[in-house]
């Protein structure tokens, strides 16, 4: 099966190791680690707004409003 | 004997999933209810791993109701829950009690309860920028607060210490219903217009993003004080203005603690 950006993502933030094999070389490394084409494109195109879109909702960052 | 029920408020930090300490994670496995307002679908997954009791506070969020509103109801949320004699964890990300309003009043009202409530800390957007940008908030000292509180009051800058400005996505936004950063330009226009009396046009800013995943790295935008009114912040920018330095040693005061600056400088050296 292969796995998920979000997998990946988790993954990445928690491995210290993977994540610097990341930084010398992403693409290889989202590969490797068994990512569909369509999201290892994310990471080649450094489509950031692209994870944003699917992972966060920016309006609904707590806010603090004592103004 | 009923059970009794507790609050503890945790923070799960910046990024989705390695910013949680290892007490955080614990007490995410211990509840019985965990509450969340994390924004990140990915760092929500995270938590829901650790405890399959999850409930999302996202669906009080609605364009045109007052954040004050929504954030009364998550209050009453956390705190019913606590009340029905649950061991509840509320999960905000970042640091649960730095610029978050529900955190704190329900801390306080389960407290009110006689029962117990407490916050643990989280890893906030500052604690990033201090590690991204290499600011030492010793350094110079730091400013650090909200950007339309700051314009809305008759606050004062001490350009000689690092301004830290929150919220620059909604400079001068006052009624807590937008859920974009498109409302700001006046605000800028203000702000900027304030600093332009303690700084030169010049001076070197830096609109600031901690990477919220680790794909990716922060975004650190540097740009002249007097182009900030045309700056795009985003609702999760801060703004960040390096001090001018360090400012003259006070004679005075010095004086009345029997030194002189020479003394000072002589026996900093040694
Ligand atoms: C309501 S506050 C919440 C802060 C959060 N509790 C924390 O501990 O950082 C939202 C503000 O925090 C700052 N912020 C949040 N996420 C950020 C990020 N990824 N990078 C830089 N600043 C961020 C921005 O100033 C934003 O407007």
């Amino acid at each position: 099966m292969s796995k998920t950006l979000v997998n990946f993502i988790e993954e990445l933030d928690t491995n210290a190791k993977l994540l610097e094999t990341y930084k010398a070389n992403p693409v290889g490394t989202a590969k490797d680690y068994g990512l569909s084409e369509e999201d290892v494109k994310i990471i080649e195109d450094k489509n950031w707004d692209e994870l944003s879109k699917r992972f966060e909702d920016l309006g609904k960052a707590p806010r603090n409003i004592r103004s | 004997m009923n059970k009794q029920g507790s609050l503890v408020v945790v923070g799960t930090g910046i990024s989705p999933a390695g910013q949680m300490t290892i007490l955080t994670q614990s007490y995410i496995k211990e509840a019985d209810i965990v509450f969340m307002g994390i924004m990140n679908k990915i760092g929500e997954n995270v938590v829901q791993k650790l405890n399959s009791n999850c409930h999302n506070l996202d669906d009080l969020y609605q364009s045109g109701k007052s954040r004050g509103i929504t954030y009364i109801q998550m209050k009453d949320r956390i705190v019913e829950a606590v009340k029905q004699g649950q061991r509840v964890v509320a999960a905000f990300y970042g640091h649960p009690g730095v610029f978050v309003n529900p955190s704190h009043s329900a801390i306080e009202e389960v407290l009110a309860l006689g029962l117990p409530a407490r916050m643990l800390p989280g890893i906030s957007a500052e604690d990033c920028l201090v590690a991204d940008l290499g600011i030492d908030p010793a350094q110079f000292g730091c400013q650090s607060y909200e950007a339309t509180q700051f314009l809305f009051r008759k606050y004062r800058i001490d350009p000689y210490m690092t301004q830290i400005i929150w919220q620059i996505g909604l400079a001068g936004e006052h009624t807590h219903t937008v859920l974009n950063a498109e409302h700001c330009q006046k605000g800028l226009q203000l702000l900027t217009d304030i600093l332009l009396t303690h700084y030169p046009k010049q001076h070197q800013i830096i609109l600031y993003e901690a990477a919220t995943f680790p794909v990716c790295e922060p975004k650190i935008e540097k740009l002249s004080l007097i182009d900030l009114p045309s700056a795009k912040p985003s609702l999760i920018s801060t703004l960040v203005i390096p001090a001018l330095g360090l400012p003259d040693y006070d004679e005075d005061k010095l004086a009345k603690l029997g030194l002189t600056k020479e003394i000072v400088i002589k026996s900093r050296k040694s």
